[in-house]
């Protein structure tokens, strides 16, 4: 790491790691790690009180890898992805709301659906990439997750990350977020994001 | 700070009927382009009245959803003048504005304070025209507020030939113009200056409280019931009420309830409502029926079926119906035909059964599978996602 600093000023690698940009809070997931417990899909629908059917944290396994093919070495994977709202920087689904009921928070970076605004009309469910919006039949109102922002506020963290067994979710600041993930896993670090970069911009961090 | 007396304001917004107050995607600034003080500002909760109002009521003949309330010369005591004078009704019954010169039976503060009913109703007393009385208005400070006055009048005469009395029922005539506007009477004392004083302040006073509860009777309740409560449309009441004041095209006999109205077909630009058609897109989502000012579209979900009505009558032409929907599957025709204005017949825009979606349990119009289009879109939508995250470990 010396010789790196003796090529590289600090203050340069540091931009480099460092996005500029407004504030924002994520979530990173160590898929590498997760276990698949569905322990944080709990934890999220205890704090959160959501009916049945409507979970904020959704845990999908993915199978990576081809084993019907004799001529390559089966490769195969399972993954276990939690997809929470992602807290887009363009969020499709604030774009899509009729009522204006959808903000994205100047100060953090979450995005909320005000519920005495919200028609039920799902429009932000067929807008989001990532189908994480849910409809709760019961209160007439879409529902999605919140980054518990009543835990952030009383500077707690959010519940799956408090709960997670394995230790595979952080939560913070994006940019002190990617510092992490350079800090830990440095040397083979694929940093992902579901639905790639570009389209509405996710914050939810993934490694693998 | 007094509430009450802040309540005083001349004009208040009727904030459930405006567009813009029930969605952010309507794009009408038609009362604020049209306010001779330029006093309205379009905000967040639709439109706010911020500067100096003179209670001219431009405002409120200018919003197709007659979002605004007078407090002062409002139409229901302009008409009960109209049938003061119209006792006797003369042969043509004479509007003018307050700097128009010429003898008038009715003078209002500013001819874009003239509504369709306010020309109609000398008609329907028995004066066989209305003829607006017009100064040069481009040389007047107020002449902004005239800029839809051609378009009031296309709909007035549309509205004359429907009911029968034929589009020249409806005449305009060049008049000079005042040199300065009418003075009062009486001397202006200090109490009516300190009056005036107040009401130019309650304006910006009622800004700053913005955020209190109570004002213009909207704070203290949420969003969501303020949709619900379905305000009625005075505007459109009153003109209702008057076209079908009347007398019956074949003299309204007994044996002939209800004899057909003429059939006045208009380009749906001038008209004063809609003509709607829903295509199989729609996804019974029910946001016209939330966001639809005047309650002129309803969604029902029964027990096997799913109804979208509309009542023509109801409808303002605002387009919030159309701007909203999601799926596009709502369209406003070209031409609209105004004998629906007259005839109570709901319309039956979509007839579907009822389906109940397996995964979210929610409602759904029909479509022969037994999970509803969005949880089959949400699940293709969260496979791509994944698939992107994991694509570059593919072959």
């Amino acid at each position: 790491m010396a010789e790196v600093g003796a090529f590289m000023p600090e203050e340069m690698v540091q931009a480099s790691i460092t996005k500029k940009g407004p504030k924002q809070l994520a979530l990173w997931v160590d898929l590498e790690y997760c276990i698949g417990c569905h322990a944080c899909t709990m934890a999220c629908k205890a704090e959160n009180n959501t009916p049945v059917g409507v979970d904020y944290n959704r845990v999908t396994e993915v199978e990576v890898g081809e084993f019907r093919d004799p001529q390559r070495k089966p490769e195969l994977r399972v993954y276990f992805v939690p997809m929470p709202c992602m807290h887009c920087g363009k969020p499709a689904c604030l774009a899509a709301c009729p009522v204006g009921a959808i903000t994205k928070r100047k100060e953090d970076g979450i995005v909320l659906i005000n519920k005495d605004k919200c028609i039920g009309c799902k429009y932000c469910a067929w807008a989001c990439p990532f189908g994480h919006p849910q409809f709760n039949a019961e209160a007439q109102v879409m529902e999605k997750c919140t980054l518990c922002v009543h835990r952030v506020s009383k500077g707690l963290r959010p519940a799956c990350v408090d709960t997670c067994v394995a230790r595979t979710r952080f939560f913070g600041e994006m940019d002190d977020l990617i510092r992490l993930i350079r800090e830990k896993r440095a040397e083979r670090v694929s940093l992902g994001f579901v639905g790639g970069k570009t389209t509405t911009d996710p914050s939810i961090l993934y490694t693998k | 700070m007094d509430a009450a007396r802040l309540e005083e304001r001349p004009v208040v917004v009727d904030a459930p009927l405006c567009s813009r107050f029930r969605t952010p995607r309507s794009a009408c600034v038609t009362c604020a382009e049209l306010c001779p003080t330029g006093a309205i500002r379009i905000a967040d909760r639709g439109a706010e009245i911020v500067g100096t109002c003179h209670g001219c009521g431009v405002c409120f003949a200018a919003c197709p959803n007659g979002a605004f309330r007078i407090s002062g010369k409002n139409d229901q005591t302009v008409l009960s003048t109209i049938r003061d004078r119209c006792a006797s009704p003369p042969a043509t019954f004479r509007i003018r504005c307050a700097r128009g010169d010429a003898p008038a039976d009715l003078v209002v503060p500013c001819l874009g304070r003239l509504t369709e009913v306010l020309l109609l109703e000398p008609l329907r007393l028995g004066a066989s025209a209305t003829e607006i009385l017009e100064p040069p208005c481009e040389a007047c400070p107020s002449a902004r507020a005239v800029a839809e006055l051609p378009n009031l009048l296309r709909r007035a005469r549309s509205l004359a030939e429907l009911v029968g009395r034929g589009r020249e029922a409806v005449r305009e005539q060049r008049v000079p113009l005042r040199g300065h506007p009418e003075r009062r009477e009486r001397p202006v004392t200090r109490r009516d200056f300190l009056r005036a004083m107040r009401g130019q302040a309650a304006g910006p006073a009622a800004t700053s409280l913005a955020e209190a509860p109570g004002r213009d009777g909207t704070g203290g309740s949420s969003f969501r019931d303020l949709l619900e409560q379905r305000r009625e449309s005075v505007k459109r009441s009153l003109l209702l009420d008057c076209l079908r004041g009347f007398p019956k095209r074949d003299g309204g006999t007994p044996e002939v309830p209800s004899p057909s109205p003429a059939t006045v077909a208009v380009p749906a630009r001038e008209a004063p409502l809609a003509e709607l058609t829903v295509t199989p897109r729609c996804t019974g989502c029910g946001v016209c029926a939330t966001l639809c000012p005047t309650g002129a579209i309803t969604a029902n979900w029964t027990e096997r079926d799913f109804v979208l009505s509309f009542r023509p009558w109801d409808c303002t032409n605002c387009q919030v119906c159309v701007i909203v929907c999601g799926p596009r599957a709502i369209r406003a025709r070209g031409t609209v035909r105004l004998d629906s204005l007259l005839r109570a017949q709901a319309v039956s825009l979509l007839q579907a059964r009822r389906a109940t979606c397996r995964l979210c349990r929610d409602a759904f119009p029909a479509d022969g599978a037994d999970i509803c289009p969005l949880c089959t879109h949400q699940q293709k939508r969260q496979a791509a996602a994944l698939h992107l995250l994991f694509k570059e470990r593919g072959p």
